[in-house]
């Protein structure tokens, strides 16, 4: 009896001990991410607007309403989706492409590595503005190497109009997160025993059969678990966008993080704002979900 | 296919990446070499006529810039102690503690990295006015230390599982306690971990955009991606200065990349191998 006290006691003390050191950062992250989180969740069913006043009273499911009604809201929706899947899956497909080059290279493997980094560590503000003035309608690089030096196209694209500010700013968000992808499948690639490739290949498989039979089972992880955080980073994304394009013309380019951002900060109603966020919470928790799922599932076996 | 040509197919291949990624900064460095006149003209030219570095000495004296770098490399700087310290204590008591909630408690940390900055701002921007933290130095810290936080807690974690447990038996039987081991003999060994760590939480923190827009009014007080961003709504035609302004913001992070950007990338993959 004595014993099993003395026990639990260790235990006791380990635990708070644990705690101790985890307390800085839970305290952290609970002040300044979660509370906020939740605050917004409660913002979100007032009519709580900064231009009348700092009070707010309760309106029950008047933003929702409004939202839900708004023409635009459709839009909104369907830009972010399309920006989030054709971002991710276009970033996924070249980062594997690069990031099996990347490990057939023998010489310099390391600085090539660092440099193909670049995009991912430039911030944001300047990532816009390099692009922004590449694709500039009059004086972008790319407009007058097509027409004025080399003579393909007959007139000057306008990348930020209504048409193909949605692209432009894909291709921007491609740029800036293939970097990533590429650099954590190309460790992932370098994870995978040279057994299996030989075997393999005295089995009689051909190039493609041994990616889709050997590299892509034992990828599968690293896969999953980068595209989704390149997903959510995505969906999640807002400087670049506010320097490309601030969402415009129009809502033709504007995704969830903008419309939020403009709702509060423009037009000063944070309820409604507020109510956005909550949309745009539950749409990137389900990612987070099946991340938690895929995270824990392996953690499992050697914790 | 003999292996000179696909030695050729490799170089081509290679030279083709690296324009993709590189290519666009290079294009700012040659349009922050222009002057104005030159920029007027259509087409854009490929190389400056007369390469001159007017466009910095615009940037540096005439505008405020040195006093927005020197603000952001304050708030970087700070940010990043406070997270190596911060995220370096939690991973160590994730890492070698039991204790109760302790797997949910670190998928909450997970799951927290991938909040909404945008939806996170607007009750923050309320707190911090009643706190007094608006407009504050003070308040980005400790919002910079954070938004790094969550990944660092987790590559730090990953680290320290993989210190051998006999080590620090070893410490604990010399009579060291569990603060006393984890300065001693786990941290020194985790130096490329909290290299990377440091790294990462200077970056999140030299490139923030948002909360400093949100957060910050008074010009004495800007941070670098806000001066930058001015530069693009007000003076939207000084390409020249914006390309040597986001010339010189490049410098300090490429310096630390230079240094240390093989351990972020080691701290990144660490996890994608298992698997």
């Amino acid at each position: 009896m004595r014993k099993k006290r003395k026990v639990s006691k260790l235990v006791f003390w380990e635990a708070v001990r644990g705690y101790l050191f985890i307390t800085p950062a839970l305290v952290l992250l609970l002040g300044l991410l979660f509370i906020p989180m939740i605050q917004g969740f409660t913002y979100s069913v007032t009519d709580f607007n900064i231009l009348k006043s700092w009070e707010y009273n309760f309106n029950g499911i008047e933003n929702f309403k409004k939202i839900f009604s708004n023409e635009n809201f459709g839009v909104i929706l369907k830009n972010e989706i399309i920006f989030a899947v054709v971002v991710t899956s276009v970033t996924v497909v070249i980062s594997m492409l690069i990031a099996i080059f990347l490990n057939s290279i023998t010489r310099c493997k390391n600085i090539v590595r660092a440099l193909v980094f670049m995009p991912w560590v430039l911030p944001e503000v300047v990532v816009g503005a390099l692009w922004r003035w590449i694709f500039d309608g009059e004086k972008g690089l790319v407009n007058s190497v097509l027409v004025e030096y080399l003579h393909i196209l007959p007139d000057h694209i306008q990348f930020f109009s209504e048409a193909t500010a949605l692209a432009t700013v894909c291709f921007v968000y491609i740029w800036r997160t293939y970097p990533y992808v590429t650099i954590m499948l190309s460790a992932g690639l370098q994870g995978i025993d040279r057994g299996l490739y030989e075997a393999a290949a005295i089995d009689g498989c051909n190039g493609i059969k041994i990616f889709w039979y050997v590299t892509m089972p034992n990828l599968k992880y690293v896969l999953s678990i980068c595209s989704l955080m390149a997903m959510i980073w995505t969906m999640n994304g807002f400087g670049i966008i506010n320097i490309l394009t601030a969402g415009g013309p129009g809502v033709s380019s504007t995704t969830l993080p903008m419309v939020i951002y403009k709702t509060a900060f423009q037009k000063f109603r944070f309820g409604e704002a507020s109510a956005y966020s909550v949309i745009q919470f539950f749409i990137i928790m389900a990612f987070a979900l099946i991340y938690l799922k895929i995270t824990k599932a392996t953690s499992e076996e050697d914790a | 296919m003999n292996k000179k040509v696909i030695f050729v197919l490799k170089g081509i291949g290679l030279v083709l990446i690296l324009f993709v990624a590189l290519f666009p900064l290079f294009w700012m460095f040659i349009t922050s070499g222009k002057t104005m006149t030159e920029l007027l003209k259509i087409p854009v030219t490929l190389w400056p006529e007369d390469f001159t570095f007017q466009s910095y000495y615009e940037v540096w004296v005439q505008k405020p810039f040195p006093q927005y770098i020197a603000n952001s490399l304050k708030i970087a700087v700070v940010a990043t102690v406070l997270g190596m310290i911060v995220s370096s204590m939690a991973a160590y008591g994730f890492a070698k503690f039991r204790f109760p909630f302790k797997r949910g408690i670190l998928m909450f940390v997970l799951v927290a990295q991938m909040f909404p900055s945008t939806s996170i701002i607007i009750p923050l921007f309320s707190t911090y006015r009643s706190y007094g933290l608006y407009d504050t130095h003070v308040g980005l810290m400790l919002l910079y230390t954070t938004i790094s936080l969550a990944f660092s807690v987790w590559m730090m974690y990953g680290y320290f599982r993989g210190v051998p447990k006999e080590l620090e038996e070893a410490a604990r039987i010399d009579g060291c306690g569990a603060l006393k081991s984890f300065i001693h003999v786990i941290l020194p060994i985790s130096k490329p971990g909290i290299a990377a760590v440091g790294v990462y939480a200077f970056m999140c923190a030299w490139n923030e955009y948002l909360y400093s827009l949100i957060l910050l009014t008074s010009e004495q007080n800007y941070t670098i991606s806000i001066g930058l961003s001015r530069f693009i709504t007000e003076f939207g035609t000084y390409w020249n200065q914006m390309g040597a302004a986001s010339i010189i913001v490049t410098i300090p992070t490429l310096v630390i990349f230079i240094l240390l950007g093989k351990n972020l990338i080691e701290g990144l993959t660490a996890g994608a191998v298992k698997g």
